[in-house]
């Protein structure tokens, strides 16, 4: 109900403004009868009234503008001219709609207004010959019949406006000798009813938004200075036959809550989008100056500044909220093109898709809502025609042959997060994995590493789409990629979760502003940046003291230990490619997370937390790709601001492609690396596997293991697997436990398992440093962590497990006949 | 009649044209850009707006400053956006007749020719007009 409330609040608003608008109009269209333009302006705003009434059930609402719109057709298509009767029944209408209007913004029905003088009147000019208004009028003026409602007269000025006004209840005194004509009165009386828009501007709070650019529709009224004079003079006269008019709606309510009720148009105003804009960076400069004083104020000894400057904070801290708030736009104003373009593209690709949207009042800052509408929409179109399958293909599938599409909008941290979930068909990660090799994006090796979400990733390579065949509606070269370069410019990002079968998850994260974010100020060999706090996950320091300080090297490649999580660590020098003093060490990991990747960024010292303004930077500088912007801190200094999206790109990602400067050196160092499982098969010995190829981990308890014909197996999730002791096979003796631990290796439908006595790590390895060793079962050895390590060939130890393992294909029959055999031993 | 605002950058006399031309003052303390072109001197804080800083002396082939050398921004508008170009020393508001107005001479190192508008012939010295676009695209 209250979206309801919402729209018929819109349409009150915009109503009574488009009204103001049409009274000018009209007058004006009197005295330019020809006008065109005048005639469209007009035309299209009576349609507007009656297409919405329509649509919100105002039944008596749409008659009267249907009526009136009929009559303007005729005046559109030249079959009759302005003259001063139709002018007339045309701001009768007018009045009458300002009273349905008003009426519904009270009760939130029509009431009881009458409408039916003025349909009467309209229709009756409508019908006449346009050739003789003045000599028709006058007649059906006195003629009792043509009054079928109760009372319908009170003319302002003439005779001959006797319809024109749908006063019910108090017909004034009428001055036919009054010359001038009332329609020019009626516009300036109606603005000068008390309500009227010189007390609005005070009145913005409860409809922040309206916002939209300036357009012909900004309430002073540069379009009437012609008529304003006799307007002036006419608003003396009209007045005593014009005032019982808008009043006779509401004779019924007391006075004062009247008083009380605020006009929906005068409760909110249409503010110019630039001066919006001003006002933010003003704040943002208010901002600045209050963090600089609020610094000087703690160094200071001073309590009375202290507390100025508290207060200082506080009311700045109000006023950039407020301020941001104006610029606020509900996401609707995006999503409202939506339905229309899933019907159409629903109709196109032959889909059956209901949408939802869920949190369309989720607001945020205008500038933002405008970049994330073209990726929204491209996500929009990517599901209904990659996402949901045909109808046909869904019922095959025990799904509704409808496939939902759902649109979710919702706060969470200072970020919007918006979804676009569809239950479709999801994303086959293998399909993804061999489309990236088909076009070598990556190797087959790559992607054998990857796991599903990795490769989920993929889709947001540039030069990467997954659609088989190019529809017009996709593959137009706007890729996922560039939805990702586009929601990340405004500092945001994207993700996506699939599942095969059960549909697509595309997640985004937007900033609340753009303008303003809360950030760390870090140091780095001397310099300050701003690292923002949307990436930052915690800080970690490291002990100075000791000489090891926490930081281990795969090679190259420094990683931290953190909470028995590996954490590679990227050095923020390192990254700029500056000199680091000797002395200077990093003392503090920032956690960041950027694109599901999580890393450690080295940085010499953490100064402070501080609300920065962003200023944009000079093109040349934003192409290093490495800032996202500048900021003036607290103390006047100005920082760059890290993209960490960038950083995380350029320095830990392998497949970042990137050859400028500074991520050279942690790149080279990565290029042949591949993560490896170390596990200790007992006696100290310590062998490395590729964890590429590893399927899981697994404990079992020994008293689980089964022989059958001679060989180890265990009962596994329904199936047999097959066990080889890597202790054995290598010739050393592991501890007896009553627990294994297993490595499961998986291809197809086959599994084994190698039984090690502890896991010790997962580590990188630099391929081309190994020594090889002919030794059985081992393909040579390298240096991990500082000990020798054996490399295990894993193909052989899975074969002394299982001897099919790789004799592809129908693995299933040894199974079946495993199975036998489990059958034949019980 | 043109008017310059002259300033010296090493040796050489050079001006741009005064419409363009801001202000002058002292040069701010700078942040650096790692990473950035060459010309890039880093970013000052001219007033709460961040001002990209560019150092004319590797555009014109010159060495680089002295550590503790005293120097002074010419603070341009280029395109709508505020640079601010540094140099030794300001000069004078100096205006030139057309007629000493020259177009620069053919020996100038090519790679310096497109920031070279025009070679004026003052009195006691030649002033070297730069294009402020391509000066502060360094």
């Amino acid at each position: 109900m209250e979206e309801i409330d919402e729209i018929v609040h819109e349409f009150l608003v915009e109503s009574h403004e488009n009204l103001d608008q049409l009274d000018r109009d009209l007058v004006a269209l009197e005295e330019t009868p020809g006008s065109r333009e005048l005639l469209s302006s007009v035309f299209r705003t009576i349609h507007t009234i009656k297409g919405t009434s329509g649509f919100l059930a105002f039944n008596r609402l749409e008659r009267v503008a249907h009526v009136g719109e009929n009559l303007l057709v005729d005046l559109r298509d030249g079959r009759r001219s302005m003259d001063q009767p139709t002018t007339d029944v045309l701001l009768l209408m007018v009045d009458t709609v300002r009273d349905l209007l008003r009426e519904i913004e009270r009760t939130g029905g029509e009431g009881d207004v009458d409408v039916e003088p003025a349909v009467a009147a309209i229709t009756r000019v409508h019908d006449e010959p346009a050739g003789a208004p003045v000599a028709a009028a006058r007649p059906t003026s006195s003629d009792p019949s043509s009054s079928d409602s109760a009372s319908s007269d009170s003319a302002p000025s003439e005779t001959t406006a006797a319809e024109t006004i749908p006063s019910e209840t108090t017909p004034a005194e009428t001055t036919p000798a009054d010359a001038v004509p009332a329609p020019t009165g009626a516009a300036p009386a109606e603005q000068d009813e008390p309500d009227a828009a010189d007390d609005a501007p005070a009145e913005q709070d409860d409809t922040p938004e309206e916002a939209a650019p300036v357009d012909e529709q900004v309430p002073p009224a540069p379009t009437t200075p012609a008529t304003t004079p006799a307007a002036a003079r006419t608003a003396e006269n009209g007045r005593t036959g014009l005032i019982p008019t808008p009043r006779s709606s509401e004779a019924g309510v007391p006075g004062d809550e009247i008083g009380t009720q605020r006009n929906a148009a005068d409760s909110s105003i249409r503010v110019d989008v630039e001066l919006l804009d001003q006002l933010m960076r003003q704040v943002g400069e208010l901002v600045l100056t209050r963090n600089r004083i609020s610094r000087l104020a703690s160094s200071a000894q001073d309590v009375d500044l202290a507390r100025s400057a508290q207060q200082l904070n506080l009311i700045a801290s109000e006023l950039q909220e407020g301020v941001m708030r104006t610029r606020m736009q509900p996401i609707e104003h995006v999503w409202s093109k939506m339905p229309r373009v899933v019907r159409d593209l629903a109709a196109m690709c032959g889909r059956e898709v209901r949408l939802e949207m869920v949190g369309g009042d989720t607001e945020l800052d205008r500038s933002l809502l405008e970049a994330v509408k073209d990726p929204l929409t491209h996500l929009v179109r990517n599901a209904v025609d990659h996402g949901i399958e045909p109808p046909e293909v869904r019922t095959a599938a025990g799904k509704p042959a409808q496939g939902l599409l759902e649109l979710r909008a919702s706060h969470a941290g200072g970020q919007v997060s918006v979804e676009v979930r569809d239950d479709g068909q999801g994303i086959d990660p293998d399909v993804v994995a061999a489309k990236a090799v088909a076009k070598g994006l990556r190797t087959a090796e790559q992607v054998a590493a990857m796991s599903a979400n990795e490769l989920l990733q993929l889709l947001f390579l540039p030069g990467f789409s997954t659609a088989e065949k190019v529809t017009n509606v996709s593959g137009r070269g706007v890729g996922m990629d560039v939805v990702r370069t586009r929601i990340e410019a405004i500092g945001g990002t994207v993700d996506v979760e699939s599942a095969v079968g059960a549909g697509t998850v595309w997640r985004l994260r937007i900033p609340l502003t753009l303008a303003i974010m809360p950030s760390l100020s870090v140091e780095c060999a001397g310099d300050l940046y701003a690292l923002p706090q949307v990436h930052v996950v915690e800080l970690v320091a490291l002990d100075a003291q000791r000489s090891d300080s926490g930081i281990e090297y795969v090679h190259a490649a420094p990683v931290y230990r953190l909470r028995g999580e590996l954490l590679p660590l990227v050095s923020l020098a390192g990254v700029l490619g500056v000199e680091v003093p000797q002395d200077e060490q990093p003392a503090v990991i920032a956690v960041v997370q950027a694109d599901q990747q999580r890393f450690g960024l080295l940085v010499d010292r953490v100064l402070t937390t501080e609300e920065i303004v962003v200023t944009p930077l000079a093109a040349r500088l934003k192409a290093i790709g490495i800032y996202s912007g500048a900021t003036v801190l607290g103390d006047g200094r100005v920082a760059l601001i890290l993209d960490v999206q960038a950083i995380a790109r350029r320095a830990i990602s392998r497949d970042s492609e990137l050859s400028a400067r500074g991520g050279e050196e942690t790149t080279a160092a990565r290029a042949e690396v591949e993560q490896v499982l170390v596990a200790g098969i007992g006696g100290g010995r310590r062998v490395a596997m590729p964890l590429a190829s590893v399927a899981r981990l697994e404990h079992v308890r020994a008293e689980q293991v089964e022989l059958v014909g001679g060989r180890e197996v265990v009962q596994y999730r329904g199936t047999i697997l097959p066990l080889a002791r890597l202790d054995r096979l290598l010739g050393t003796y592991a501890r007896e436990s009553d627990e294994l631990l297993l490595v499961v290796y998986t291809r197809g439908s086959r599994s084994v398992g190698l039984v090690v006595e502890e896991i010790i790590d997962i580590v990188e390895d630099e391929v081309t440093k190994h020594s090889s060793i002919d030794d059985n079962g081992l393909t040579g050895s390298t240096v991990l962590g500082e000990k020798v390590t054996e490399l295990l060939d894993v193909r052989s130890a899975i074969l002394a497990a299982d001897r099919e393992f790789y004799d592809d294909p129908a693995p299933d029959d040894v199974f079946a006949g495993l199975d036998e055999l489990v059958g034949a031993t019980r | 009649m043109s008017s310059y605002v002259t300033f010296t950058v090493d040796d050489g006399l050079y001006g741009v044209d005064v419409q363009r031309v801001q202000e002058a003052l002292r040069a701010h303390a700078r942040t650096r850009v790692p990473l950035a072109p060459e010309g890039v001197a880093g970013l000052v804080n001219l007033r709460g707006q961040v001002v990209l800083t560019v150092d004319l002396r590797p555009r014109l082939g010159l060495p680089p400053v002295g550590e503790d050398a005293q120097q002074m921004m010419v603070v341009v508008q280029v395109g709508g956006e505020t640079v601010s170009l540094l140099v030794d020393e300001i000069g004078d508001v100096v205006d030139v007749e057309p007629d000493r107005v020259e177009a620069p001479p053919d020996t100038l190192d090519p790679a310096i020719r497109p920031l070279i508008r025009a070679a004026c012939t003052l009195d006691e010295r030649l002033l070297l007009v730069l294009d402020v676009d391509e000066a502060a695209a360094a």
